[in-house]
C-alpha cells in the first residue's frame, strides 16, 4: 500500500512542530519554530495566512476549537509559556472556497486572549470534545485545565502536578470529560473532575522512555466498540506504539477495594483501570514522535526521528473483544491483530518528522467523500500531503 | 506552593547545577604564604593548592536568586529539619529554646494519635520540654495580634482609594515567594504585616532580652512547628532577622527571628529519633514557665486565645476583619457567595440600603490564585500584533488583547490567599494520607484519600476548645507592655517588606541559552 505525495508546501523557514486539520473546514494550521502559525488550504494546498506576533518564542502546538459557529477559533501553545486564543469570522463560503477570503476585513485573525500562568514552555494544547475546556501542559511538569466562562473570559479550573517531569502531550476523550497527558517521566496519566476538583484517576506505566504523543480512538472507526469505549494510543522514545483499553466501566471504582466501606466523603469513586491491550509491530529505528488515528478507516499512522511514516491496520476478526481475555494473553492477541500496511522512508528527506495527522481529503482529485490524506510536518519546514493508494 | 515546594519534588528537570549561578562563587583562596613567585607545572602543584574549596550556598542565596526552586529546597530541607533542632539543642546548651506550635499541627496530631486536639497540644508541649525546650507557646496567641493589625490596615485602606486595594493576606509564605518571583508587580498589594510565626519570633526574642533573660537574639532559639514546608523559606528571609528590630548601633550579626522551622510530620520524626513514644506521654497540660514579669504578657503567652470556630483553616484574618467591620457598622449585612469551587468564597458587606460596600474573598489553592492574579494584573499595554498575509491596516472593531479572566472588582478590599487547597490544615508539612511508614508505625491503616483525612483534621481543628475570649483591647495592653519592656517600636514587631526576585519565568532568557540548558539536561523538546 504505497503513499503518494500529493503536495509539499514549503510553509516555514524553521522547523514545524505540529499541524492540526480544521474539524469542519478544508484548513490546516501549523505550529513552527519561527514563532508563527500558517493556515494552509486543503483544497488548493496554498498558504492562506500567517498568524504571528502573538508569541515571543516557538509555537509548539495548535488546536482548533470544535463546535464553533460563524467563526474559527485556534489555540496556540508556545515556548514563551503562554497560550493564545485566535479568532476569525467564517461564513459558509469558507467551506466552498477553501478559506479563500473574499473580503479583506474578514481575513483578519484576531489575537483575542493570552493565557498565562505556566512557568515554562508549553508543549501541547487541546480542546475537549465539546469545546468547553482547554487543556495545556508544560515543561513545568503541570497540566492545566481552562474553562471559557463567557466570550474570551477564561478561568483556570485545575492545575495538576502529578507528573515528575516535562509533560509532552495532552488530549481529550472523544465523548467523556476525561483528559490524558503524556510525559518525559515515561508515564501517561488520565484525569477527571471529582466533586469540584480535578484528580488523576489512572497512571499508565509500560513505556520505557518518554511518551511523546497520545490520542484517543475516534468514535467513528470501523472497529470502535461502544461497550469497550474509546481506546488510547501512545507512542514513545522506546520506539513502540501501544494501545490501552479501559478495564471495567467508568466510575465503577476499579481501584477501590471491594471491601471498603462506602463513604459520603469520597464521592463517586473516580479511579479507573486501564491496561495495555496491544503493542503495534515495530517499524521505527528512532523515537516515535507522533501518531494519528483515522476516524474513517481506523488506521493508525506514526512518524518519528527516523524520517519514516508507518501505517498500521487492525484486523477486526482477530482483535479481542471487550471482555473476553484478560492480561498478557489479551495483549498478545491484541498485538497480533495489528499489521503494518504501509511504510515510507525519508518522507521529509533527511529531516525528522515531528507530526502526522489524518484528514479528510478536499482537493479536486478526491475519490469520494470518505477519501482521506495524511499530513506530515518536519524539521525541514515543509508540510507534505500524502494519499494512501 | 506546597505542592511544588515539597521535599518529594527534589529531583527537578532543571538540575540545580545548571540553573544555579551561585556555585561559581567559591570561597576566596587563602592568601599566599609569601610573595615569592614560583613557576610550577600543573602536575607538580601540591594537591592542597589545587583543591577547590567547596562552594557554600545558603538558603538566603537561593531565595535571592530563584534560578531554580529545587536547589533552595535541597538546602531548605538540609538546613531546617528536626535533626537540625536536635543538633542545636546539643550544641548550644546555654541557649533558651522556645517553640511556637501551630493549631493546625495540633489538629493533625489529634487525628494521628486518636485523641482530642487539646491533649495533642499537651503532648507536643510535653515532648518538646522533654527534649530540652524551655517553653512551648501556641501560635494562635499571635493570630490575635495579627487580627488586630489586619483589621486596622484594611479599614485604613478601604477608606482611601489607594493603589493597594485589594490587600492580599501575607501570612502564606508559598504565596509570597510566588508573587515575589512571578508577579512582582503585585507586591504593592501585599499586606505589610508579618505572619503570626514571624511576629512570634520577634516578640519572644525581644521579650527575653528586655526581661534580662538573654543578652542577644542569639541566646534565644525559636523553633516553629508548622503545617507547611514553605514556612522554612519564611524563616530564612533576610527581612525577618534581628537586624530589623535591634538597635542600629549594635554590631551583632543578624540572627533569624525564627531559627528553625519543622513540620508536623518532622515533629513525629524528632520523637522517633529520641526514642520517645508520643502516645505514652502524659496528656496533662504543661505549665508555661515564667517568660515575663509582666502579668498581662505572661497570661497572654500562657492561654490560647484563638477561637477556631470563627477563624477558618488558615489563621482567620478574613473573619477577624469582617467581625470588626460588622461591629463598627452594625447596620451592615453580610452575604456569603460560594464561588466555583470550595476554595473560593466571596463575602459581600452591604449597607442598610443594600449596596455592596466591600467585598472580601477567600482564595485558596494554586488554580484559584491563578485567576486572582490574572484579574489584578494591569491590562497588557502592548499594541495589537500584526496579522494576515500583508501588514494589516488598522481596522475598526479592534480591541486590546485581553488577558484571560481579567475583570477587576473595585469593591474588593481584602483577599485571604493561601497556596494550599483547603488552607493551612491541608498544608504540605502535615501528615499525608498515604504516608504508609508513619501510619504503620502508629498502628493504623493508611487513609483512602487526602480528602477523607483532611475532613478528620478539619473536624479536630474546629472542635478544639474555645479559647478564653480575650477582652476587648487586650492585644493593645499586651503590646503596650511589650513595647515598654523591649523598647522596640510596634512597627518593627508587626511589619515587614517584600522584594522582587529575578527569574526566567516566561522565557526572558534567550532561546539559545534555554535550548542549551534543555539539551544538557536531556529534555529537548
Amino acid at each position: 500500500m504505497p503513499l503518494q505525495k500529493l503536495a509539499s508546501v514549503s510553509a516555514h523557514t524553521d522547523r514545524i512542530w505540529q499541524c492540526a486539520p480544521h474539524p469542519t473546514l478544508p484548513l490546516l494550521a501549523t505550529a513552527s519554530g519561527d514563532k508563527s502559525s500558517r493556515i494552509i488550504s486543503l483544497l488548493t494546498y496554498n498558504t492562506l495566512s500567517t498568524i504571528d506576533g502573538g508569541h515571543k518564542r516557538s509555537i509548539r502546538s495548535v488546536a482548533w476549537k470544535p463546535n464553533t459557529r460563524g467563526e474559527s477559533v485556534l489555540a496556540s501553545g508556545s515556548f514563551d509559556a503562554t497560550a493564545g486564543i485566535w479568532r476569525r469570522y467564517e461564513d459558509d463560503s469558507g467551506a466552498a472556497t477553501g478559506g479563500e477570503y473574499n473580503d479583506e476585513e474578514d481575513e483578519e485573525w484576531r489575537f483575542a486572549v493570552v493565557l498565562d500562568g505556566h512557568e515554562s514552555e508549553i508543549k501541547s494544547v487541546a480542546w475537549s470534545a465539546g469545546g468547553s475546556f482547554l487543556a495545556t501542559c508544560s515543561r513545568d511538569k503541570s497540566v492545566w485545565v481552562w474553562e471559557e466562562l463567557d466570550d474570551d473570559n477564561f478561568e483556570t479550573v485545575a492545575v495538576m502536578q502529578e507528573h515528575t517531569q516535562d509533560v509532552k502531550c495532552v488530549t481529550w476523550h472523544p465523548e467523556e470529560i476525561l483528559l490524558a497527558s503524556a510525559s518525559y517521566d515515561d508515564t501517561i496519566r488520565l484525569y477527571r473532575e471529582d466533586l469540584d476538583d480535578w484528580v488523576c484517576c489512572t497512571l499508565l506505566e509500560g513505556h520505557e522512555s518518554t511518551v511523546w504523543c497520545i490520542t484517543f480512538e475516534p468514535l467513528t472507526t470501523p472497529n470502535y466498540d461502544a461497550k469497550r469505549g474509546a481506546r488510547l494510543a501512545s507512542c514513545s522514545d522506546d520506539k513502540t506504539v501501544r494501545i490501552w483499553t479501559r478495564v471495567g466501566q467508568s466510575g465503577v471504582g476499579a481501584g477501590q477495594g471491594a471491601g471498603a466501606p462506602p463513604s459520603i466523603l469520597r464521592g463517586a469513586p473516580v479511579e479507573e483501570n486501564w491496561t495495555c491491550s496491544a503493542i503495534l509491530p515495530k517499524a521505527h529505528d528512532r523515537s516515535i514522535y507522533s501518531i494519528s488515528w483515522s476516524p474513517r478507516t481506523g488506521r493508525i499512522a506514526s512518524c518519528g526521528g527516523d524520517g519514516k511514516i508507518v501505517i498500521y491496520e487492525e484486523d477486526k476478526t482477530s482483535a479481542p473483544g471487550a471482555m473476553e481475555v484478560d492480561g498478557d494473553a489479551k495483549a498478545e492477541q491484541g498485538s497480533k491483530a495489528w499489521k503494518i500496511v504501509a511504510e515510507l522512508k525519508g518522507a521529509h528527506g533527511v529531516y525528522e518528522i515531528n507530526n502526522v495527522a489524518w484528514s479528510k481529503r478536499y482537493d479536486k482529485d478526491k475519490r469520494g467523500e470518505d477519501d482521506e490524506i495524511i499530513v506530515s510536518v518536519g524539521d525541514d519546514g515543509n508540510v507534505n500531503i500524502w494519499a494512501v493508494e | 506552593m506546597s505542592a511544588i515546594l515539597s521535599a518529594e519534588a527534589l529531583n527537578d528537570f532543571i538540575a540545580p547545577s545548571v540553573a544555579c549561578i551561585k556555585p561559581v562563587e567559591s570561597l576566596p583562596p587563602p592568601p599566599p604564604p609569601s610573595n615569592d613567585l614560583t613557576v610550577a607545572r600543573e602536575d607538580t602543584l601540591p594537591a592542597a593548592q589545587t583543591a577547590q574549596t567547596a562552594a557554600q550556598i545558603s538558603l538566603t542565596d537561593c531565595l535571592a536568586c530563584s534560578g531554580c526552586v529545587t536547589s533552595s529546597e535541597a538546602v531548605l530541607v538540609q538546613l531546617q529539619s528536626h535533626t537540625e533542632v536536635l543538633n542545636s539543642l546539643e550544641q548550644y546548651p546555654n541557649r533558651r529554646f522556645l517553640a511556637v506550635v501551630s493549631p493546625q499541627t495540633r489538629a493533625a496530631l489529634a487525628v494521628a494519635l486518636g485523641m482530642r486536639e487539646k491533649e495533642a497540644g499537651n503532648i507536643v508541649s510535653r515532648l518538646l520540654t522533654t527534649v530540652g525546650f524551655e517553653a512551648v507557646v501556641d501560635e494562635g496567641v499571635f493570630w490575635g495580634v495579627e487580627h488586630w493589625f489586619a483589621s486596622r490596615e484594611v479599614m485604613e485602606e478601604a477608606s482611601t482609594d489607594g493603589p493597594k486595594k485589594p490587600i492580599l493576606a501575607s501570612s502564606c509564605p508559598g504565596f509570597i515567594c510566588y508573587l515575589e518571583s512571578t508577579h512582582p508587580e503585585l507586591i504593592p498589594h501585599l499586606s505589610a504585616l508579618k505572619s503570626p510565626q514571624a511576629i512570634a519570633g520577634t516578640f519572644l526574642k525581644a521579650l527575653l532580652i528586655g526581661e534580662g533573660k538573654a543578652k542577644s537574639p542569639e541566646d534565644v532559639y525559636v523553633v516553629g512547628v508548622m503545617p507547611c514546608f514553605d514556612k522554612k523559606l519564611e524563616g530564612a528571609r533576610g527581612e525577618l532577622t534581628s537586624s530589623a528590630w535591634r538597635d542600629e548601633s549594635s554590631e551583632e550579626t543578624p540572627v533569624r527571628d525564627i531559627d528553625c522551622v519543622i513540620t508536623t510530620r518532622e515533629l513525629l520524626s524528632l520523637a522517633e529519633i529520641k526514642g520517645i513514644n508520643v502516645r505514652s506521654l502524659s496528656r496533662e497540660p504543661v505549665p508555661t514557665p515564667q517568660l515575663s514579669t509582666d502579668p498581662t504578657i505572661q497570661a497572654f503567652l500562657s492561654v490560647a486565645t484563638t477561637n477556631p470556630q470563627n477563624t477558618g483553616t488558615s489563621g482567620g484574618n478574613l473573619s477577624a476583619i469582617l467581625r470588626s467591620l460588622l461591629q463598627q457598622h452594625p447596620e451592615a449585612t453580610l452575604q456569603i457567595q460560594q464561588g466555583r469551587n470550595i476554595d473560593t468564597v466571596d463575602y459581600l458587606l452591604s449597607s442598610a440600603s443594600g449596596d455592596v460596600i466591600a467585598k472580601f474573598t477567600r482564595c485558596y489553592g494554586f488554580r484559584n490564585i491563578q485567576n486572582l492574579v490574572r484579574r489584578l494584573k494591569p491590562t497588557r499595554p502592548k499594541a495589537l500584533p500584526q496579522f494576515g498575509k500583508k501588514p494589516a491596516a488598522p481596522a475598526a472593531g479592534r480591541r486590546a488583547v485581553k488577558r484571560a479572566g481579567e475583570a477587576r472588582d473595585e469593591r474588593q478590599v481584602y483577599v485571604e490567599v493561601m497556596a494550599c487547597p483547603g488552607g493551612c490544615t491541608n498544608g504540605g508539612g502535615q501528615i499525608k494520607y498515604d504516608d504508609e511508614v508513619l501510619w504503620k508505625e502508629l498502628g493504623l491503616e493508611k487513609w483512602g484519600s487526602q480528602r477523607e483525612l483532611l475532613a478528620k483534621v478539619d473536624e479536630a481543628y474546629f472542635s478544639s476548645d474555645e479559647g478564653e475570649k480575650g477582652e476587648e483591647g487586650e492585644v493593645r495592653k499586651v503590646l503596650d507592655a511589650w513595647i515598654r519592656i523591649t523598647g522596640v517600636a510596634e512597627e518593627k514587631l508587626v511589619k515587614t517588606t517584600y522584594r522582587k526576585v529575578a527569574n526566567d519565568i516566561g522565557g526572558r532568557l534567550g532561546e539559545k541559552e534555554v535550548l542549551e540548558i534543555a539539551s544538557r539536561t536531556g529534555g529537548g523538546w
